[in-house]
């Protein structure tokens, strides 16, 4: 009989930029894709990668190093993206995002999630969901809703409302 | 629980539907005052409207629905006549209703007023002359006093709905307001609690309930108020409480519910009780039958919310099994990409088993894939709406329309089981409208100039659909005075639009009425010259990749025809390459192309180019999407038309026509006018499809600027 309070069991994806390691929330993913050809969208946004046939759907790829301005941009050669489902404004909206390599599935419990600590910040501290202690070293937490949404969110009302003028 | 806005949704799209039944219904009687059959169905309509609405809180929906009922209520026993003033009044009620529903009731201060304004003619029409609707709040207690001074009459009811109640899409529980409008009652609900937790259907019904009634009325008054019920499913006996042991034929069928004999007793009590004004502990004024049913249900069932929201459940479910099932577009959309990309992925496969020898794994690939296909055309199917889904609306438009110009109109629709893609039938109804009102407006002679022109005095606009290969026509037809070719001509000269000189094909002339600014109507109308005129008509056709024509003869009438792709989501297309990548053009705007060596560009420095005789301003790929690489020594001259204008677009290569399924880029990114979406390549991977129309725009704004 487990008499002690249960802390509640978390899944993180583990995955690297340039030199970094990052964690995200299994939650959101619906799959990792390597080897996918990717569509360039010409004149668009620059952290943007392009977009892929995803289960005959379109999805965005972003460029995460551009997206959350990191220090090393270094693109690499062949990245894989990982496909999220994120909710803005209460619509689904599904995205990739490139990371240069994907590591593993870690499980923790809430209790071992720490304070953010200060870097300095060379990326915005708004982007992380907090941090975490692994065998594979010191591992920040991608608050992934934020990130894409940063000021996206305006973009993409701007775009609805225009396609609402549309449809007279 | 279910969620209430759950419940909302259900009920809008549920009125939404019985509003159409009632209008098409309204009108219909508008023909045929007395036909008994459209009043009962008129309201029965109206009948469920405010059961439905009051139950998911749309108060003022239930008020307006409430008052419609009693005045049909009325007209149907004969106190009322359904007068050319009522059945106007209705149809504006119909507005209003949904009005309300779109707003979820919540209105602004001038949509308010009319909605006020709207409710006293109602109320007063329906107060006037119902004298038995429902006991309103105030009138409440003058009510039942005058019942206790009258006459009264005991009723015993067994009420025992069938178990297939719900399916039939009944609500018993309103059976109890309409009980209670007669008088005073006292119900006591007999479940058959065996059946009720073995059922695995749920959509069956077993309960039942006896009921005692204290009222001034007959039992034919009874028996009116068991409309939408078999005969098998009530009995009804008069009882006199003072001597209810001598009514054997009572007690035999009372015994027979209950397998006891009755407590007389105990039934004289309830029946003394209803007719006292103290109110004993189980009596129950007749203002809220949730109440009473919450009440009545014995203590292992008793939870009012349980208890409704079975009810409600069971109901939705069986509302939406009867004709159709309601489901969301983005999960038709969802299916429908799925579906597709088993298709390609299946070519895929075909590809590369090509060099097998099997012969068995080719033919079996093969089958598939035709299974595959037919299964993406059902699913595309699912998306297609019959025209019918609109053309009521124009049956309303041409009746009160002509009632307003006092002209004699009939209006005939045609094939309005074509069928055409959900998204396409929603953005031509506008246009549609604004064509009809035209015939109407200015096709359509008032009677006496065809009485004088032996015309008949009864114009004629028919609605015309059919399909035509991959594309719907649909055609606006009226037999009025036609289009007077010179009249345009000169207003179009007058208004410097063509030149004097100019030589002119029909053709021309009508289309010169699409050009901005032109408008033939001599004084302005309440319905045209509002600044919206064909000029925008002809662009919302031509965004859903349409096209319109005119066609008339002068005193028999003018024909206007939209051709429309069956559906948007798929799109024919030219594929061209700049720097290696793939990107669409949609077919239709192309006029022609040609191959065009660099240097000529080069040449031209105003972003314009010697095209035969005219001079084009173009736009050149490459540099519009900022690409780098090699230019090619030959590249490729794809002229655009638009507007009897053209454009010229510049790429590498053009590959070949593709018909591409369009898929919407997601709303990340930015500057994205210019594309329309994308679409999926024979190989699965992805294209650009441009938005030529909008190119072209970008094309004028860069020569201006040049």
């Amino acid at each position: 009989m487990k008499t002690h309070y249960q802390l509640k069991e978390l899944s993180y994806l583990i995955f690297t930029l340039g030199k970094e390691q990052f964690a995200v929330n299994v939650n959101k993913i619906i799959e990792v894709i390597r080897n996918t050809e990717l569509t360039e969208v010409p004149r668009t946004e620059k952290y943007i990668e392009g977009i892929i046939n995803f289960r005959g759907d379109i999805v965005t790829v972003v460029n995460t190093k551009r997206k959350i301005n990191l220090a090393d941009k270094k693109e690499i050669k062949n990245p894989v993206i990982i496909v999220f489902e994120l909710q803005f404004d209460g619509k689904i909206v599904r995205l990739g995002a490139l990371a240069d390599k994907v590591k593993k599935v870690i499980e923790i419990s809430e209790d071992e999630i720490q304070a953010v600590p200060d870097f300095g910040s060379y990326f915005n501290p708004e982007f992380l969901e907090g941090a975490i202690n692994t065998p594979q070293g010191f591992t920040m937490i991608l608050d992934i809703e934020k990130i894409f949404s940063a000021k996206d969110v305006e973009i993409i009302k701007k775009i609805e409302e225009k396609q609402i003028e549309k449809s007279f | 629980m279910i969620d209430s806005s759950f419940l909302k949704n259900n009920f809008i799209s549920e009125a939404r539907e019985l509003l159409d039944k009632l209008e098409s219904q309204l009108l219909e009687l508008e023909k045929r005052p007395t036909d008994i059959d459209i009043i009962q169905e008129i309201f029965r309509i109206t009948h469920t409207f405010k059961g439905s609405a009051t139950m998911v809180g749309f108060d003022k929906i239930g008020k307006i629905a409430h008052h419609l009922e009693s005045i049909y209520d009325s007209i149907r026993k004969g106190v009322l006549h359904a007068s050319g003033e009522i059945i106007t009044l209705t149809l504006k009620t119909t507005d209003v209703l949904s009005l309300l529903l779109e707003k979820n009731e919540e209105l602004d201060n001038e949509e308010q007023s009319e909605f006020n304004k709207l409710y006293l003619e109602i109320e007063s029409y329906s107060n006037s002359n119902s004298q038995d609707s429902i006991i309103e709040n105030e009138s409440e207690k003058s009510g039942l006093n005058n019942i206790s001074e009258i006459e009264e009459k005991y009723f015993f009811i067994h009420f025992k709905p069938n178990k297939d109640i719900f399916i039939r899409g009944i609500n018993p529980h309103y059976l109890f307001e309409d009980i209670g409008e007669l008088g005073r009652y006292w119900s006591d609900p007999r479940f058959d609690r065996e059946t009720q937790i073995n059922q695995d259907d749920k959509k069956e019904f077993s309960e039942q309930w006896i009921i005692f009634l204290s009222t001034s009325k007959n039992r034919e008054d009874i028996i009116d108020q068991f409309l939408f019920y078999q005969d098998d499913e009530y009995e009804i006996f008069q009882i006199d409480s003072e001597n209810i042991h001598s009514d054997k034929e009572f007690i035999k069928y009372y015994s027979g519910i209950d397998q006891l004999k009755p407590d007389v007793n105990k039934i004289s009590e309830i029946l003394f009780g209803l007719k006292s004004d103290t109110t004993p502990e189980n009596l129950n004024i007749t203002d809220d039958d949730q109440g009473i049913l919450a009440n009545q249900i014995p203590a292992e069932v008793d939870n009012e919310d349980a208890m409704n929201e079975q009810v409600f459940t069971e109901k939705s479910v069986s509302v939406n099994s009867i004709e159709s099932i309601r489901v969301p577009s983005y999960k038709l959309d969802e299916l429908i990409n799925l579906v597709s990309e088993l298709v390609i992925i299946n070519s895929q496969l075909s590809y590369q088993i090509e060099g097998t020898q099997s012969a068995q794994l080719k033919k079996t690939i093969n089958t598939l894939e035709k299974l595959y296909k037919q299964l993406r055309n059902n699913a595309l199917e699912l998306r297609l709406v019959p025209i019918k889904k609109i053309t009521l609306k124009f049956q309303r438009l041409v009746r009160d329309l002509s009632k307003k110009l006092n002209k004699k109109v009939e209006f005939i629709t045609v094939g309005t089981d074509t069928e055409l893609d959900s998204n396409i039938i929603s953005k031509i109804e506008s246009p549609l409208m604004h064509i009809i009102r035209n015939s109407l407006d200015h096709g359509i002679e008032d009677e006496e100039t065809r009485i004088n022109q032996s015309k008949s005095p009864t114009g004629i606009i028919r609605l015309i659909s059919f399909y035509s290969g991959a594309n719907v026509f649909i055609q606006v037809q009226d037999d009025g005075k036609g289009i007077d070719k010179e009249f345009i001509r000169k207003k179009a000269i007058e208004k410097g639009i063509i030149n004097a000189t100019d030589k002119l094909s029909d053709k021309e002339i009508y289309d010169i009425i699409f050009l901005p600014g032109f408008s033939t109507a001599q004084s302005l109308t309440d319905l045209s010259g509002r600044g919206v005129g064909m000029d925008v008509v002809k662009k919302n056709i031509q965004e859903l990749r349409g096209t319109i024509e005119i066609d008339s003869e002068i005193g028999l009438g003018t024909s206007v025809t939209l051709k429309l792709p069956l559906t948007l989501s798929i799109i024919d297309t030219l594929q061209v390459n700049v720097n290696e990548k793939p990107y669409l053009i949609p077919l239709n705007i192309i006029d022609s192309c040609y191959k065009i060596n660099h240097s000529e560009l080069v040449n031209s420095s105003s972003k314009h180019i010697q095209f035969k005789d005219q001079i084009l301003p173009y736009i050149y790929l490459r540099e519009y999407f900022k690409l780098d690489g090699e230019v090619p020594e030959i590249e490729h001259l794809i002229i655009l038309e638009y507007n009897e204008k053209k454009y010229g677009l510049i790429a590498d290569k053009v590959i070949g026509e593709h018909q591409a399924v369009i898929k919407p880029l997601g709303p990340i990114h930015k500057n994205q006018e210019y594309i329309t979406g994308a679409g999926i390549l024979g190989d699965g991977s992805l294209a650009i499809i441009l938005d030529a129309n909008k190119l072209i725009l970008s094309i004028k704004e860069e020569a201006i600027y040049e």
